[in-house]
């Protein structure tokens, strides 16, 4: 499987994705703001970034930006809470795309599409 | 995204900004879409009530107050798209010439601006050569058109509730006008004066027929302008004056075409006193802003009836006081005391307080040295029960020191004769009245004679009640009555009460000029309690008032609120998430057969639920940008059905389709075009719970000029509960234990964004049957 970084302000969600995710096979790193995740990222390789589009103080599309310019072969999926985030187009940049929901059935699916992409 | 929201929130600051006043908040709405679309200007004119003129226009340049315009719905580029209530282009040669030019542009975009299903006015926007507007920014700007529609609404209720303080205004200043004692001639010049000064009248004619106490004939006031036309004008009032007298309703004429230059409309309001018709009141006009003429309304009907009605009663008491003059001339001894009762009445008539009113007119029966009478009565009637219930009495005794005719006449006539609260009370408290209150005479002729007084408005005369058959025993056991008489106080022509006087203290005679006087005198009661009624309307009128301006409040606070809800909304969503995701996380781990596996799954499915919820408020107040493409609306039905399939399944609801063989391509957000009929076959679903036929049928259609598709869907489910009707698009309006009411809500922004309509075929107890017209390319 996949390792996975997820960026959340959240906690608990962070919490949960981490859970959910390693139950589906996944090593998932978790960090909270924009300069964690950028840390984590040079120490380790990563497979995936899953990233909330809106942290505190700071946006994860701004974020979302200077990795693409850094590292452009990251697959990203941008997390939000609703759907009108969309319209955005920095969020094109993104390779994946899902409105945050209680049922985390999107997310794997997502997870599962993007990676099978980068593997061909 | 932010950038979009910023817009709007800015944009409803501007609209909700306090401290400037209307005009100012749609001029500054104006000039921060022209600044943040790159326009050359903005210009956003208003439609008048009645749907036929752009009357106002508001341009991003200009100053801070509107400029007055008059486009016909239909003409030049903002009156088309009026007319039209649809985006319109044009070029520059096309503008009316009340149009606002800003000398750059070369094209125009107009939008309507609508207000629920109201089209209130129109905004334009000027294009400088090779430039265009984008699809995206149209819609954005669209988004931010239900602020301005607010905010016109706003003003309009503005409007009203200020117009409704200044009628009030006009009808007190009126009433001090008519209060004043005057000889009739002089003090109808002054009532004619004030009328025509309020009623924003070019010209006003007062009618007085002869015979009636007045000085009978026509009584005119025109402005300069009307004067040429004055025969014409005169010609109509002589016409609607005859028409009025013998119905006795106003008459309201608007829109008057005619070769001459006369005003379009007219009012003509009847002058009657009790059954009696006493002349007319034409108000030709109105004059409205620059001196254009306009029509007058309902509502300067309402206002004008109630001056005529201060004003027939204003006349009536003159008419009395001629004759009270001529009387006293007669009758030389009484001639002081009558006059200064012509002054007692005029202070009742500016009382507007009822039961002061009962009081004053009681003593000044039985006031003074020398009283008319020794005991006065007020009986009241109640219809239902047939009964005169007694309410208020006053003797010599209770009523003395309020001595009138003590001392020199041009000394009393300067004191405000009036009472307080404490006399009143111990009028009220003293014997004699609490036996008047418990006093209760049969509404019958024969057994109580001064029913007569009820029943024929009349007065009633009894010398002696030894003679006379029809009287109440015991009325003249308990009060010792040897004779008495009864006058009717008749308000608004009907008979209120009854009063009844009689001198049995000391046995005097009631003489036939005390007869006469007791006559006079209650007329003028009578006319004074109409007053207080009329008053009590306009407090009425009032608190109406306050109502329109709580109405107001009510706009700024729903728009703050729905501004609040969309952030509320963004706080809650995590949250939500990770209580759900947890949940479900339980619901898995947890073996099915333990009860805490069914807890798990109650918060899961109440945390879907409040997480639909959420995303729908959302996407209520924030409407996601159309995207337009080409759809085949064959194609959309068939997905929103495969959506709703299985559900219609269970309730073993058959679908009927009916598609018109041509394709039908329209151009849109087939995503959101989805949304609106998976919406409305839910909805038909939910109302066959038990089975049925769902039937959709496509054809093409028309919407206005343009080419357009109609998709019909109805259901059998017994259709829409009348009493509900109107609320069915109002967001969170639901009569469903899971619903969100947003349904419809949602549906209806959809279409209108699109530029379509809905329309509803209720057919109670059958089923119901929405029809979805939407044009090809809005
Ligand atoms: N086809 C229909 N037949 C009878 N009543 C209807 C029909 N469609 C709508 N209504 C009435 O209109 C109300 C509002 O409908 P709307 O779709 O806005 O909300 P809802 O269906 O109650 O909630 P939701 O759509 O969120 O589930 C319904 O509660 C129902 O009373
Ligand atoms: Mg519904």
């Amino acid at each position: 499987m996949a390792k996975i970084l997820v960026v959340d302000d959240e906690s608990s969600i962070r919490f949960l994705y981490s859970q959910e995710l390693a139950e589906e096979g996944h090593e998932v790193l978790t960090a909270a703001t924009a300069l964690e995740a950028s840390e984590i990222l040079q120490a380790q390789p990563v497979e995936l970034l899953v990233l909330d589009i809106k942290l505190k103080n700071e946006s994860g599309l701004d974020l979302l930006q200077k990795l693409v310019k850094e590292r452009h072969n990251l697959p990203v999926i941008l997390c939000t809470a609703f759907s009108c985030y969309r319209d955005d187009f920095s969020a094109w940049l993104a390779d994946g795309y899902v409105v945050k929901s209680s049922d985390l059935q999107e997310l794997k699916d997502e997870i599962k599409r993007v990676l099978a992409k980068r593997s061909r | 995204m932010q950038e979009r929201y910023n817009l709007l929130s800015t944009v409803v600051k501007l609209a909700n900004s306090a401290t400037l006043s209307y005009p100012a908040r749609l001029k500054s709405l104006a000039r921060f879409f022209a600044e943040s679309f790159q326009l050359v200007a903005v210009t956003i004119y208003i439609l008048d009530r009645e749907n036929r003129f752009l009357v106002q226009k508001i341009p991003s340049a200009g100053p801070d107050n509107f400029l007055d315009c008059l486009i016909p719905l239909g003409d030049g580029v903002a009156g088309r798209c009026a007319k039209q209530r649809a985006l319109l282009q044009a070029g520059k040669d096309q503008l009316h010439d009340h149009e606002f030019r800003d000398g750059r542009e070369s094209q125009l975009q107009a939008i309507p601006i609508a207000d629920q299903s109201r089209v209130c006015g129109v905004i334009t926007l000027g294009l400088m050569e090779g430039t265009v507007c984008s699809a995206a920014q149209l819609d954005l700007l669209q988004d931010m058109l239900p602020a301005v529609a607010g905010l016109i609404r706003d003003m309009e209720v503005a409007e009203r509730s200020s117009r409704r303080v200044d009628n009030l205004t006009i009808l007190s200043e009126l009433g001090k006008v008519l209060n004043k004692a005057e000889p009739p001639r002089s003090h109808l010049s002054r009532i004619l004066q004030t009328c025509h000064k309020h009623s924003a009248a070019s010209c006003t004619v007062v009618r007085l027929l002869p015979d009636r106490g007045l000085p009978a004939g026509l009584f005119k006031k025109c402005r300069t302008k009307t004067r040429l036309q004055l025969s014409t004008l005169l010609e109509l009032e002589a016409d609607a004056s005859a028409r009025v007298q013998t119905t006795g309703i106003s008459i309201l004429v608007t829109d008057l075409i005619a070769d001459e230059d006369i005003p379009p409309s007219y009012l003509c309001v009847p002058l009657r006193f009790e059954a009696k018709m006493l002349g007319s009141v034409t108000f030709f006009g109105k004059l409205g802003a620059k001196g254009r003429c306009q029509n007058f309304d309902e509502e300067d009907r309402e206002l004008f009836d109630s001056m005529a009605m201060l004003v027939s009663n204003a006349l009536a008491g003159s008419a009395t006081y001629q004759q009270m003059v001529q009387f006293a001339a007669e009758n030389d001894k009484k001639v002081k005391e009558l006059s200064l009762l012509y002054r007692i009445s005029n202070t009742m008539l500016s009382t507007i307080n009822l039961n002061k009113l009962t009081h004053l007119t009681l003593t000044a029966l039985t006031a003074g040295a020398n009283p008319f009478f020794e005991r006065a009565m007020l009986f009241l009637i109640n219809e239902k029960t047939a009964v005169m219930q007694g309410m208020l009495g006053v003797t010599r005794e209770t009523a003395a020191g309020k001595a009138l005719l003590d001392g020199e006449w041009g000394e009393i006539s300067l004191i405000p004769w009036d009472m307080s609260e404490e006399e009143m009370a111990r009028q009220r408290d003293a014997e004699f009245s609490r036996m008047v209150r418990e006093t209760r005479l049969p509404l019958d002729k024969t057994c109580n004679v001064s029913s007569k007084a009820v029943l024929e408005k009349r007065l009633v005369y009894v010398a002696d009640v030894e003679r006379e058959k029809r009287v109440d025993r015991e009325f003249v056991r308990r009060f010792a009555v040897q004779s008495f008489a009864a006058a009717p106080l008749m308000a608004k022509q009907q008979v209120v009460g009854v009063l009844v006087v009689d001198n049995s203290l000391s046995g005097k005679a009631i003489t036939p000029e005390d007869l006469r006087f007791l006559q006079l005198f209650t007329n003028q009661a009578g006319m004074a309690i109409e007053n207080s009624m009329l008053y009590s309307r306009i407090e009425d009128a009032h608190l109406d008032l306050r109502e329109a301006q709580e109405q107001i409040i009510q706009g700024e606070r729903l728009a703050a609120i729905g501004e609040m809800a969309a952030s509320i909304a963004h706080e809650l969503k995590n949250p939500l998430v990770s209580i759900g995701g947890f949940a479900k996380r339980l619901e898995k781990k947890i073996p099915a057969d333990l009860p805490e596996h069914k807890y798990a799954g109650t918060i899961v499915r109440e945390v879907t639920r409040l997480e639909k919820m959420l995303s729908e408020v959302l996407s209520f107040s924030k409407k996601a940008t159309i995207c337009y493409m080409d759809c085949d609306i064959s194609g959309i039905i068939e997905d929103s059905l495969a959506v709703v399939s299985s559900s219609l399944e269970e309730s073993g609801i058959r679908v009927s389709k009916s598609i018109a063989p041509e394709k039908l391509q329209i151009h849109g957000d087939c995503q959101q075009l989805k949304q609106v009929f998976i919406n409305l076959f839910f909805n038909a679903q939910e109302a066959m719970k038990s089975g049925g036929v769902l039937q959709v049928t496509v054809a093409p259609a028309t919407l206005g000029q343009r080419k357009a598709l109609a998709v019909k869907v109805s259901d059998s489910g017994g259709g829409i509960p009348l009493e509900i009707l109107n609320n069915i698009f109002n967001p969170f309006f639901t009569t469903k234990a899971s619903g969100t009411g947003l349904g419809l809500a949602i549906v209806h922004r959809i279409i209108t964004n699109h530029g379509g309509k809905i329309e509803i075929n209720n057919r109670p107890g059958i089923g119901a049957e929405f029809t979805v017209t939407l044009p090809l390319h809005p």
